[in-house]
């Protein structure tokens, strides 16, 4: 019944559009939880841990079930087995992933909103000790348990603030599933360059939802795996793993090649508990030296995600989902309402990216805010980097992605009616 | 001669029993043979978890009560290394003890040294979880209100393969409890009592001189039918506290398969190529293929 259904309606439909048949082979339907475990594996990864929790945990479940994954070792075909454990609690779970990273892995943890609560603190350890860790930031509508299947950006200061105390941390958000693909592997290089938490947010309504995709978009060929300063120092002698000898990135010798000291306390060059004066102005600026770094050397096009007519008055500033809908209203803003507009989706809050922002927003004469969330939280990032305030509010925090028809409509209102703020409700 | 201890600056009081526990275990390391850089000390928060600063083999200071997790990290990802805990009283069995119990489900081959001194002495002396109930050691505004865990019960019920106690003033009994321990393959906890002369005037070195006697070493699960009957006979002389206080080995079972080989019953290659030695890039490029998982995604 439903195949005659589908074969009379793809008759009928035929004519109207002109549609050819896909090419088999070459496309693929991920969602954002897989787009993120096969990102992992295609980085490298070694160690996940996880405790269940909506909407993370479908990532870890791929994994643990295709743990033992392909490889080409100097030509050869092989496999490597990663290992995914189930843990007690996201406590354990992001202290396993920072211990095998101790030992040279690539690892990471998948959360979601009340489980990163529970990381808080380990986070923090990893930043003092300059470890590198991956957490993979489902976010979905909060606060508490709030809307748990449901999606929303309401977390985002709480991931780019995370912790206690200050110490780098690198936090990006993806806009679609593609992306989502590219930024794990981005987000374990990230790690090891800089020696410190990577945060990276995936919205619900991108992880559980599907994109078919051309395989080329998830092509990792020209990706570089970027180890950094990991080096293997000769079995037992020892080094200091925070020297401050060469600038603020230290070599990092995995436990098991050689002997060294981490510890949560403040620390001398050896890693011992150190609490002398000047040790500690120096180890610190060591550490907060590598968001420096990273801000330069992030390329700018990894930061922003840049689209629309450059020469347009009105800039439009969102991150994560929105994307998807403001790029399919583009043409139709331009052609049937006459609104041209710059679309800037950034992708990167820690390091904020405030001068390249700042180039693109300076003479615009809108900026319209666009955000899943109640405070407008980019926006805050904006007024507090750039010293450029939003003009235009367009919010939604029910839990549901924004639609092209209401986000139009909204766009519409604020350069045609001025309306400052304005609040999204569509969805059931 | 390796030398076992570090040359850092020890800040414990006087006669700590921490002094007891550090010598064993490096006498212990030594005995063994332990190659330093394959061998990881993981810690928590407090007087005892400072000892990773004083043995000179890797050392991992982490947070409070979350050095097993920590070790379990490190431990999976390469199971060539000796990852051995020490941790507090108030680290294991209050702040951690969900960890405790769960190491137990896992039996990961790793070694758990529990200081065990009734106080946090780090924040000057509060009850920890092993006090018991109705004592008001010197720092405690009123008698303590909350009965006392059992470790040596916890682990038990929890799954340990092999569960001890020890009294870190006899270092030499120590020693020899700790390097069983660390052979030991599966999760091995070592209850070390310790007196601590600044806060814990109660069970001070006197007191438990007076009341701690050897266990025989009848011990060990012979056949895995006999297990349920040997867990039992530990677990009833686990409450022996009071005049008499057994120290020695309580439990051994060896027929527990351990968390790798559970790893490498789905996992063949894991022992022989572990995350640790995996070669995930060369020249730059990733070596892992994902077109298999890419396929299964085709539409």
């Amino acid at each position: 019944m439903n195949m005659l259904a589908a074969e009379k309606a793809s008759l009928l439909v035929k004519p109207v559009f002109n549609l050819k048949p896909i090419k088999k082979q070459e496309m693929v339907q991920i969602d954002g939880n897989t787009a993120a475990a096969i990102g992992k594996i295609a980085g490298g990864i070694g160690f996940q841990s996880y405790y269940p929790i909506t909407p993370a945990s479908d990532e870890s479940v791929y994994l643990e079930a295709n743990q033992i994954v392909d490889t080409v070792v100097d030509g050869a075909k092989s496999s490597r087995p990663v290992v995914v454990v189930q843990t007690e609690d996201e406590i354990s779970a992001i202290g396993m992933a920072i211990g095998a990273g101790l030992a040279g892995v690539r690892s990471a943890t998948a959360t979601s909103g009340p489980g990163f609560a529970l990381m808080a603190e380990a986070l923090s350890w990893a930043g003092q000790t300059e470890s590198p860790v991956v957490v993979t930031y489902y976010v979905r509508g909060s606060p508490s348990t709030g809307l748990p299947t449901r999606s929303g950006q309401s977390d985002l200061k709480f991931a780019a603030n995370v912790g206690h105390g200050e110490f780098p941390k690198i936090v990006l958000a993806s806009g679609d599933h593609a992306e989502v693909f590219h930024d794990a592997i981005l987000a374990f290089n990230l790690a090891e360059a800089y020696q410190t938490p990577v945060i990276h947010l995936i919205e619900k309504s991108i992880a559980n939802t599907y994109s078919t995709l051309d395989k080329a978009e998830l092509d990792y060929s020209k990706a570089k795996i970027e180890r950094g300063a990991l080096v293997r120092m000769d079995p037992g002698k020892d080094y200091n793993r925070y020297s401050l000898e060469n600038g603020p990135v230290s070599p990092r010798s995995p436990l098991g090649s050689s002997v060294a000291w981490y510890s949560g306390d403040e620390h001398s060059e050896s890693g011992h508990i150190s609490e002398n004066p000047t040790n500690r102005t120096a180890m610190y600026e060591k550490r907060m030296k590598k968001l420096d770094l990273a801000a330069k050397e992030i390329p700018q096009d990894e930061k922003l995600n840049v689209f629309g007519d450059s020469g347009a008055e009105n800039a439009v500033i969102t991150f994560g989902s929105p994307k998807g809908a403001l790029k399919d209203i583009l043409e139709d803003l331009l052609s049937e309402d006459k609104i041209k507009l710059q679309v800037v989706q950034v992708r990167f809050f820690s390091p904020f990216p405030a001068e390249e922002l700042a180039k693109i927003l300076q003479n615009k004469k809108r900026v319209i805010d666009v955000e899943n969330n109640y405070t407008a939280q980019l926006g805050s990032f904006v007024s507090e980097h750039l010293h450029i305030t939003p003009t235009h509010f367009i919010l939604k925090w029910n839990g549901r992605q924004m639609n092209t028809d209401e986000l139009r409509d909204a766009i519409k209102r604020a350069v045609g009616n001025d309306e400052k703020r304005i609040v999204l409700n569509s969805g059931m | 001669m390796v030398n076992y201890r570090t040359a850092e600056y020890i800040d414990w009081c006087p006669s700590c029993g921490d002094f007891g526990i550090v010598s064993s275990e490096t006498m212990a390391l030594a005995d063994l043979g332990i190659d330093r850089s394959k061998a990881v000390v993981v810690s928590g928060i407090g007087c005892s978890s400072k000892i990773p600063h004083y043995i000179n083999v890797s050392g991992v200071h982490t947070m409070h009560g979350r050095a097993i997790p920590f070790a379990s990290g490190i431990k999976l990802v390469n199971p060539d290394l000796k990852v051995i805990v020490n941790s507090g009283d108030g680290d294991l069995l209050g702040i951690g003890v969900g960890h405790l119990v769960s190491a137990g489900r896992r039996n990961l081959d790793i070694t758990i040294l529990l200081h065990n001194n009734g106080v946090y002495g780090l924040t000057k002396g509060q009850a920890s979880p092993t006090l018991h109930r109705g004592l008001q050691t010197k720092s405690l505004p009123t008698k303590n209100i909350n009965d006392s865990l059992d470790p040596l019960a916890i682990a038990l019920t929890a799954g340990y393969t092999f569960v001890a106690r020890a009294y870190a003033y006899d270092a030499m009994f120590t020693k020899e409890i700790i390097k069983k321990a660390i052979m030991h393959k599966g999760t091995s906890l070592v209850d070390i009592l310790q007196p601590c002369p600044t806060y814990n005037n109660i069970n001070t070195k006197e007191w438990y001189e007076k009341r701690i006697y050897k266990l025989d070493e009848d011990y060990e699960v012979k056949a895995p039918e006999e297990a349920s009957e040997r867990m039992s006979k530990a677990l009833i002389k686990s409450f022996e506290w009071g005049d008499r206080i057994p120290i020695g080995i309580f439990y051994e079972n060896n027929f527990i398969p351990e968390y790798g080989q559970r790893i490498a019953e789905h996992s063949p290659a894991y022992f022989s190529d572990y995350p640790a030695k995996q070669v995930i890039e060369q020249n730059g490029k990733s070596t892992t293929d994902i077109s298999r998982l890419l396929e299964k995604l085709g539409v």
